[in-house]
């Protein structure tokens, strides 16, 4: 381990280490050079060898540099003397929520949650405005100051670590309870995995549990993916949980991303609401066009604790729009504890759950009644899913029933355009002939504005692409003398393509300048206009021009130039001279 | 290197104000001449917020450069657009010339027609070419010194403080072993007074700086006095 007293780079005199992460030793330091004490994250010597880590763990900390933020911890600089690589941070003073957490013997009140959660969403905000997403947001990572400022580190760090980590040593990382399940799932982060995050850690500061607790990280991990959190309410029988904190907890949570708060502002905005009016903005319904998420989610647990004849009506309604309906009875009423499903749903709730849809879409009630009060069915719904519209129209038709299309589209990654996305009911659900199937047509994939790239580095491309879902295609590399070594100077598509996941784009990366030397040509008392002249033919520019008195040379010719006559120059160097204002030799 | 230097404005005979200032730093061997243009005051307030932003900017410094003296012009248009927005004083604007002595060499930005002249024992030579019409015609020869003394449009410049969003200052230097004297001065000077006349006085036996300079403004008020009269005169302190 480094000694205490050294001076890195001749510039950073480490002081003491006051703090120490799995990939990393944190210690306090003093910046000789600005006089200031500044906090110096250093790679541990075990990853010191691995020079794809290394360079990953560089470039990260220089995308991570451009955040600035009162809420994010500042990187100042990325750097390396001889074999130890570190970072130099803005030294926050304070504890981490992890060890606010563990001081504390109750919960946070909703007025104390507050203030420390909207300066995390600020921060995350800022952040995923910036193509930046954080992936390791746990309180470890989150320091109060004693003033109450809230600072979040380590931002896309976690990356670096998470990937060198499987190499290494071949674990998941120890910090699973606030994963997202995507994340648990191996898929690729979005800013949507931050939120999810965060809820876990509102989930936490209000109950004083954590949603998961397992035997190991992969059983953590396991749940995550399978089955929603306990809701917080019915978390810790000591506390009482707000209805509508809870209700943001669980919209943050959802493991469905795209049932989640969209935008970190968007839950700071729900959580204010929460905390100091006990009421929402933005309600937790979920999106008509996720039938399989839905199902996974609150309703699979709900199904499970019905009985088998409920289980088929909800299955053959509008299973779907169960949790709306539930979830705001739960708000607006003030009464909706347990409402996971941890004992079998009341008959009264399902017929609660029916009153609500014909309330909410009258086609769709009418249908439910339909059902309700015509068992006798005597044609099953044809599969048309992923047909075109007129295969499907004429399908249903064939089987005596009547599609309508929606007026909405929807998004699906995996159906191409204006083929039938949703189909309601069901294929193979019982029905009465002439009955009406509404079909919503696909959108296609979603599509996503290719970045901007030029002027980054490759490694930051990845970063930006990878947010993005989408891949980085060929590299060509060529020599410019305009653009450093290593910095994109071209891409294909230019930004703002709309592309669908998985699309690539290329990248012409510069090698820099073409280093070819030449002799200085001598352009001294020449006149500037033949001197013009001269330069064109041999394709060399004058730089700088600038004028001089001179009783040595005429008027208008050149006096000096830099670089001097006979010096080597690199080719492209422009010439900077300096021309007589006369009078000259002569007068 | 130490530089003495003398410099003295006057309204002259016609004008009824003097929109003329000059400004002497003598720690950062920094002198400025400037001539302000538009009527109802404006002329007078932006040369005076000229020389009061290069106070300002350049006085407290160890020393100068290019950058930080042009940085200063831009501020000093900056507010002179500001001021004449503000004070609904169109087409208020200044010329100005400043010299500082870097590295063995007098720098020396100018931006309108005040001039710099560079006098030694050889003669008195310009060192800047005039931003205005007259000036760019000369330049060009599209017409004579002559045609130039008497071209009804003199005083239409094409470059000024105050004239445009952005300043087009230019640059030229002489070698400070070749300035034996260095003259800063408006057209109310250089107008009225030959410059031969200029040259027998600067290098007047036995005159003090400040008495030549009285003599250049008297010269240039016997000879009409019909524009403002500001000459600032700088020379190396001789070796007790």
């Amino acid at each position: 381990m480094i000694q205490l007293g050294t001076v890195l780079n001749n510039r950073f005199q480490i002081e003491e280490l006051v703090g120490s992460g799995g990939m990393s030793l944190i210690f306090r330091a003093t910046d000789l050079v600005k006089h200031r004490t500044v906090a110096i994250k250093m790679l541990r010597e075990q990853y010191v060898g691995d020079p794809v880590f290394v360079a990953r763990f560089r470039r990260e900390g220089q995308a991570v540099a451009g955040l600035d933020h009162p809420n994010i911890v500042k990187i100042y600089s990325v750097c390396q003397d001889q074999d130890v690589y570190y970072l130099v941070l803005e030294l926050v003073e304070g504890r981490d929520l992890k060890q606010l957490l563990q001081s504390r013997d109750k919960p946070f009140e909703p007025r104390e949650i507050y203030p420390i959660a909207a300066q995390i969403c600020d921060a995350i905000y800022y952040a995923h405005h910036k193509n930046i997403i954080h992936r390791d947001i746990k309180p470890h990572n989150i320091i109060a100051g004693s003033d109450g400022q809230i600072k979040v580190t380590d931002f896309g760090i976690a990356r670096a670590a998470s990937e060198a980590t499987v190499t290494h040593t071949g674990n998941i990382m120890g910090s699973v309870h606030y994963l997202s399940p995507e994340q648990a799932k191996g898929e690729l982060a979005d800013h949507r995995s931050d939120i999810y995050s965060l809820g876990v850690l509102l989930y936490e500061m209000a109950t004083g549990k954590l949603p998961f607790e397992g035997e190991s990280p992969i059983s953590v991990a396991l749940q995550k993916i399978q089955q929603d959190p306990v809701a917080p309410g019915a978390a810790n029988p000591d506390v009482a949980v707000p209805e509508a904190l809870e209700q943001v907890i669980l919209k943050a949570m959802d493991r469905n991303p795209q049932r989640r708060y969209q935008s970190a502002l968007q839950l700071k905005d729900d959580l204010r609401e929460a905390c100091f009016n006990n009421r929402l903005l933005y309600a937790r319904e979920p999106e008509v066009d996720h039938f399989e998420d839905t199902l996974s989610g609150d309703d699979l647990s709900k199904i499970k604790g019905m009985g088998l004849r409920e289980q088929e009506e909800l299955m053959a309604g509008g299973v779907k729009n169960a949790p709306k309906s539930t979830g705001k009875t739960a708000v607006k009423g003030g009464s909706g504890k347990g409402k996971n499903g941890k004992k079998p749903l009341p008959v009264f709730l399902v017929i609660l759950i029916f009153v609500g849809l014909a309330a909410g879409g009258l086609a769709l009630g009418m249908y439910v009644s339909n059902l309700l009060y015509s068992p006798a069915a005597d044609v099953e719904v044809p599969a048309v899913v992923g047909k075109t519209q007129e295969q499907a129209l004429q399908e249903l038709e064939a089987s005596g029933l009547k599609g309508i299309i929606s007026e909405d589209k929807v998004v699906r990654e995996s159906i191409p355009l204006d083929h039938v996305a949703i189909q309601d009911p069901i294929a193979a659900t019982p029905v009465k002939p002439g009955s009406t199937i509404r079909l919503t047509l696909s959108k296609g994939p979603a599509t996503r504005p290719v970045p901007y790239l030029i002027g980054q580095t490759q490694q930051a491309a990845v970063i930006a692409l990878g947010n993005a879902s989408l891949d980085l295609g060929k590299v060509e590399t060529i020599n410019d003398s305009k653009t450093p070594e290593g910095i994109i100077m071209g891409q294909n598509p230019v930004a703002g393509t709309p592309l669908k996941a998985g699309e690539t784009v290329d990248i012409i990366i510069s090698l820099g300048p073409v280093i070819e030397m030449v002799k200085v040509q001598s352009f001294l008392g020449m006149p500037i206009t033949e001197a013009q002249e001269a330069a064109r033919s041999l394709g060399i520019e004058f730089g700088y021009t600038s004028y001089e008195m001179s009783w040595d040379y005429a008027k208008d010719t050149i006096i000096r130039q830099t670089p001097a006559p006979d010096t080597e120059m690199q080719v492209g160097t422009p010439i900077d001279i300096v021309v007589s204002l006369g009078p000259g030799p002569s007068r | 290197m130490t530089f003495r230097s003398a410099g003295k404005t006057d309204v002259g005979l016609v004008r009824k104000e003097n929109q003329d200032n000059f400004l002497v730093l003598p720690a950062q061997m920094a002198y400025a001449v400037a001539d302000g243009m538009g009527g109802h005051a404006g002329g007078r307030q932006a040369s005076t917020i000229t020389i009061d932003v290069l106070q300002q900017e350049l006085a407290s410094l160890d020393s100068l450069d290019q950058v930080r003296v042009e940085k200063a012009l831009a501020l000093a248009n900056t507010r002179i657009l500001e001021e004449a927005k503000e004070k609904m004083l169109e087409g208020m604007g200044t010329t100005l010339v400043l010299a500082f002595y870097h590295d063995s060499r007098w720098l020396v930005i100018h931006v309108g027609d005040s001039r710099a002249y560079v006098v030694n024992q050889k003669g008195i030579y310009p060192l800047t070419k005039d931003h205005s019409l007259v000036g760019e015609l000369l330049a060009q020869g599209s017409i004579t010194p002559e045609e130039a003394k008497v071209h009804p449009h003199r005083n239409v410049l094409t470059r000024a403080l105050g004239g445009h969003e952005y300043v087009q200052p230019e640059w030229s230097q002489v070698a400070a072993e070749e300035a034996e004297y260095l003259l800063l001065c408006t057209d109310g000077l250089y107008n009225m007074v030959e410059e031969e006349r200029m040259y027998t006085l600067i290098t007047a036996a036995d005159l003090t700086l400040e008495e030549k300079v009285a003599l250049l403004i008297e010269a240039a008020k016997e000879r009409g006095g019909l524009d403002n009269i500001t000459a600032l005169l700088i020379a190396e302190e001789a070796e007790q």
